[in-house]
């Protein structure tokens, strides 16, 4: 487990709704309305409750013939607490973690559903976000740029200053054959 | 709007509202801190239409703003919420429930102290 995973799972257990609702399912596997009905809570807000603790994976659900029913999942609670202080977390990792986390964050805040919201106008969040649109191409693919305009404008309607920063940037190149994502390192 | 249904629509929210913080406030200290923040989220719409309802009053005619406004704003908050739904955003689309449903609360008062009822 990484630290930004172990920081997730016990922030989301940090609360007495979801350790009462996981303390249930330690005794069996329910479904929403059970568990709603033995924790006093409505069945949206066990709902709610069960969405975060799945997205930290600490528990799984199936379907049987009439509900969808959550269980504990149990190899995030077979890891001892005492492992995972002992590893290793490195500098590197940390500093890679904290550029990453300073890039979801940018990605969240300007994306939307995958629209773009606004182009940003701090040169390191437009670089981040230009990154992120030009993962639709392929690598070593040429596209007319009417195929690249299509492309962008499904992220955003102005495309012509997208293609333009993404040439600037040497995120893709252009000749008279059109336009390919350049290859990490390739100069403009 | 007469000043008996305005001064009745301000001692219903401040009811309502001081009882939205207690729950907020035990909430918290139990630990459960996302429902706190559900009771947060309602003191918001509450303040939010409290406000909605003072500007009404230098209008013309108060009611039909405070009506109309209590339509507008929540509009947006359904749009949002059938949005995240469409993304699978189950627990963003709960939020905006929360809003609307409380937007609906204070809508059905208005319309009680309206008619004059208890």
């Amino acid at each position: 487990m990484t630290d930004t995973e172990a920081i997730a799972l016990f922030k989301c257990l940090a609360d007495k709704s979801r350790l009462q609702i996981l303390k249930s399912l330690a005794s069996e596997d329910m479904y929403v309305e059970r568990l709603a009905e033995r924790l006093g809570l409505s069945a949206a807000t066990v709902s709610f409750h069960l969405k975060k603790l799945a997205e930290v994976g600490a528990v799984t659900s199936y379907k049987t013939q009439y509900y969808t029913m959550y269980a504990l999942r149990a190899e995030t609670f077979s890891a001892r607490i005492i492992d995972i202080l002992r590893e290793e977390s490195q500098e590197a990792d940390a500093q890679a973690q904290r550029d990453a986390a300073y890039r979801q964050k940018t990605i969240d805040a300007f994306f939307e559903y995958g629209k773009l919201k606004s182009i940003p106008a701090q040169r390191k969040k437009k670089r981040i976000i230009l990154e992120e649109i030009v993962k639709a191409f392929e690598p070593g693919r040429i596209y007319p740029e009417r195929e690249v305009n299509l492309i962008i404008a499904d992220v955003h309607d102005d495309f012509c200053t997208i293609r333009r920063d993404m040439i600037s940037e040497g995120l893709m190149a252009r000749d008279q054959r059109g336009y390919w994502r350049t290859e990490e390192g390739e100069q403009p | 709007m007469d000043e008996t249904v305005y001064q009745r629509m301000q001692e219903y929210f401040r009811r309502t509202q001081s009882a939205c913080k207690a729950k907020e406030n035990a909430l918290t200290a139990e630990g459960r801190t996302d429902e706190a923040v559900f009771e947060k989220i309602r003191g918001n719409v509450l303040s939010l239409s409290e406000a909605v309802l003072r500007a009404a009053m230098q209008q013309e005619d108060p009611a039909g703003f405070f009506r109309q406004r209590m339509e507008q704003i929540p509009a947006a908050w359904a749009q949002a919420r059938e949005k995240a739904l469409a993304h699978g955003d189950g627990n963003r689309a709960y939020l905006e429930q929360i809003k609307l449903e409380m937007a609906e609360d204070i809508r059905r008062a208005f319309g009680h102290i309206q008619e004059g009822q208890p």
